[in-house]
């Protein structure tokens, strides 16, 4: 009795001592223990063409059905590292709006079962023929880094520039207040709201530049790519939050402008 | 005997045990709170001092944390500190601060808008480099 007793004080003991170390440690994540935006780069060593390259070599010098699965493994196994890693970048994203994060995801599966699947065929296949075939369908039909890497990529970036838009928008209304209060002491505003002009008018100009590419971007599919008419239009993403981020660096600089004038 | 002693014993253990559990949880509540930006303000608040002049009827027995203390040592007639600013008429604390040439100009968070610009240049890495890394099935 006083044995048991004794145990269960102990085992009680050090429950306590586990929770009251615990606590803390756990009430002090919150919303600050948010996953970086950026948890891991989707190209690396491990992804790149480079590291099929000597399976490559070896199909040139002597194409026997297993060099030619080899190849396939190792160009489907690369491509499976790059969506784990752009998944990662989709979920853990605190600038994709959900409506983006989704249509990411749904690329990004479909790839990989896809995948997947097709690595169980070339292991199933029986004559070189086929199992050159379905090399080729691993680039044909998925398009992982010319299409899907850069949608990620490309998407991501428009959603931060409307973000940046967002944000630079509420800065302005802050500023502008500052400008209507310094006006009711007497001050002399006029060059401040002259940068604020200028800082509205690059915040519209970011916020149309980027207009409706995030939407043109996830329509295209690798059977667009394979077409032509997937690239241009990637491309002129690219352009479009190029310019973007050049107008959202002249709303900030026109913003600092403001706040010194205001000094 | 002993086992009774050792009964004792266990028993104030525990009871330090749990006080260190509740301790720590407070702490740990105070800490995640801290940074938030809807956590209450401390005790000194000017919006609930008007409430306070009551405080000095109950005496010694008003609690340590409130910040009408100073009212143990007071007469009954006298108010504590923060009833003088609190008068009809008198306007609190924070009004006074809006006066014009003090005011302070509002600074926008241009600090994460500069994180969003090197993340936009960050993605375009990434789409710069993704087109080199397809290969050819050639």
């Amino acid at each position: 009795m006083n044995r048991n007793l004794t145990r269960l004080a102990g085992t009680f003991a050090g429950i306590a001592l586990a929770v009251s170390v615990a606590m803390p440690a756990l009430a002090s994540t919150g919303p600050s223990g948010r996953v970086s935006d950026r948890s891991a780069p989707p190209l690396s060593a491990e992804t790149d063409a480079a590291r099929c390259r000597t399976d490559w070599q070896a199909i040139k010098e002597d194409r026997t059905l297993a060099k030619v699965q080899a190849v396939g493994f190792c160009e489907i196994d690369r491509r499976l590292v790059t969506i784990d890693r752009l998944q990662a970048l989709v979920h853990g994203s605190d600038v994709l709006t959900d409506a983006h994060a989704s249509a990411l995801s749904r690329i990004l599966d479909h790839s990989e079962t896809g995948l997947q699947a097709l690595r169980r065929e070339i292991a199933a296949d029986t004559t070189v023929a086929s199992a050159t075939e379905d090399v080729r369908r691993i680039f044909t039909d998925y398009r992982i880094y010319a299409l899907v890497t850069r949608q990620v990529a490309l998407v991501r970036a428009d959603d931060r520039v409307d973000a940046a838009v967002n944000r630079l928008t509420h800065a302005s209304d802050q500023l502008a207040a500052a400008i209507a209060r310094a006006a009711g002491n007497g001050k002399d505003v006029t060059v401040a709201q002259g940068h604020l002009d200028a800082m509205n008018a690059a915040i519209a100009e970011a916020q149309a530049e980027v207009a409706g590419d995030a939407g043109a971007v996830l329509a295209q599919t690798p059977a667009t790519w394979n077409a032509g008419t997937a690239k241009p239009i990637l491309d002129a993403a690219r352009a479009s939050i190029t310019a973007a981020r050049s107008d959202l660096r002249t709303a900030l600089t026109e913003a600092q402008a403001v706040l010194a004038a205001l000094r | 005997m002993p086992t009774v002693k050792g009964h004792r014993i266990l028993i104030v253990v525990i009871a330090v045990l749990v006080v260190l559990l509740i301790a720590g949880c407070g702490s740990g509540t105070e800490l995640a709170n801290a940074g938030s930006p809807t956590s209450p303000p401390p005790a000194v608040d000017l919006t609930t001092a008007p409430e306070e002049p009551t405080a000095p009827v109950v005496g010694a027995t008003v609690e340590p944390a409130t910040t009408v203390q100073p009212a143990t040592t007071n007469e009954p007639g006298v108010t504590v500190q923060p009833v003088k600013t609190n008068e009809p008429g008198v306007t609190v604390e924070p009004v006074t601060t809006d006066k014009p040439p003090t005011a302070p100009v509002p600074t926008p968070d241009l600090t994460s808008i500069e994180a969003l610009l090197s993340g936009i240049d960050g993605d375009l890495g990434d789409d710069a480099g993704a087109a080199a890394s397809e290969g050819s099935p050639q």
